[in-house]
């Protein structure tokens, strides 16, 4: 509500073809979350057969574990999209695959090895040679390189 | 498509591959599959952000699907009304078509409210019963 409430009074003062579709959307959306406030302010909910279809978050896992479980899977993706700025695609795949199946999966070295470089091999087989993407080098190597 | 169906007993035993060995190869192809998009660093930002607006939709029981038909429908939706306004005026709210959706939009904005009605008064005669 806020949002919209916010968007509709900063469009007013704009020229009308500006003004336009934020007026069109804003108005609707302020309409509809001030009904659903309202509903909500009941204490009703829609049925379950009324809700739109999507995924459901499992609700037998303990919040603390399903908590520490979502900061984990983050700092993994954060981690891995470092590993590509540092890097570059080419190394980041093999170390990033490495380190997610000895650590996070508790494989063996040998298992771990060959996966990464399975991993490799693919992605430098389809997009670097046959698809011919241009992966760039990573800051490091760029970094080296610069260094007299 | 095709191919799919030729493999699909195939692809379907890939569900029996423990999680910990299928994540990493996922994860590469999400982010390969973004980074080529443009060739840009900004749209792995760009998925590791919506990734948990997603994730944080989900946790909080928020639907997911009309948030993201706003994002891809809202550019064409602008860049026609802009176009239909410029064109009739404000003519185009009465033409058939448009009234038709207009009808469609409210039905399904009417839909949830109907079906908890429906399923309160059920019951309630269940109760009663």
């Amino acid at each position: 509500m806020v949002v919209s409430a916010w968007a509709v009074l900063a469009a007013t003062a704009w020229p009308w073809k500006a003004a336009l579709f934020p007026l069109a959307i804003g108005i609707p959306v302020f309409l509809l979350a001030a009904a659903e406030f309202c509903v909500a302010a009941t204490g009703r909910r829609a049925s379950a057969e009324a809700l739109a279809v999507d995924f459901v978050a499992s609700q037998h896992v303990d919040r603390s574990l399903a908590l520490r479980r979502t900061v984990a899977t983050f700092t993994w993706l954060i981690a891995f999209a470092g590993l590509i700025v540092a890097f570059g695609f080419s190394l980041a795949i093999p170390i990033f695959v490495l380190l997610y199946l000895r650590i996070a999966g508790g494989e063996g070295w040998l298992r771990s090895l060959v996966l990464s470089l399975v991993a490799w091999a693919c992605v430098h087989g389809l997009f670097v040679r046959l698809l011919a993407l241009p992966f760039p080098e990573g800051w490091v190597q760029a970094g080296l390189r610069a260094l007299p | 498509m095709g191919a799919s169906l030729v493999f699909i007993n195939q692809l379907a035993k890939l569900t029996t591959i423990r999680a910990h060995l299928l994540i990493p190869f996922i994860v590469l192809l999400v982010f390969i599959g973004s980074y080529t998009a443009n060739n840009s660093y900004g749209d792995l930002v760009a998925m590791l952000v919506f990734g948990a607006l997603g994730y944080a939709m989900v946790a909080a029981g928020w639907p997911r699907a009309p948030f993201i038909l706003g994002l891809v429908l809202g550019k064409l939706a602008e860049n026609y009304l802009y176009i239909s306004t410029t064109r009739y005026g404000a003519a185009w709210l009465g033409r058939p078509v448009v009234v038709v959706l207009f009808l469609l939009a409210v039905l399904v904005i009417a839909y949830p409210f109907v079906q908890a009605r429906r399923s309160r008064r059920r019951a309630g005669a269940r109760c009663a019963s």
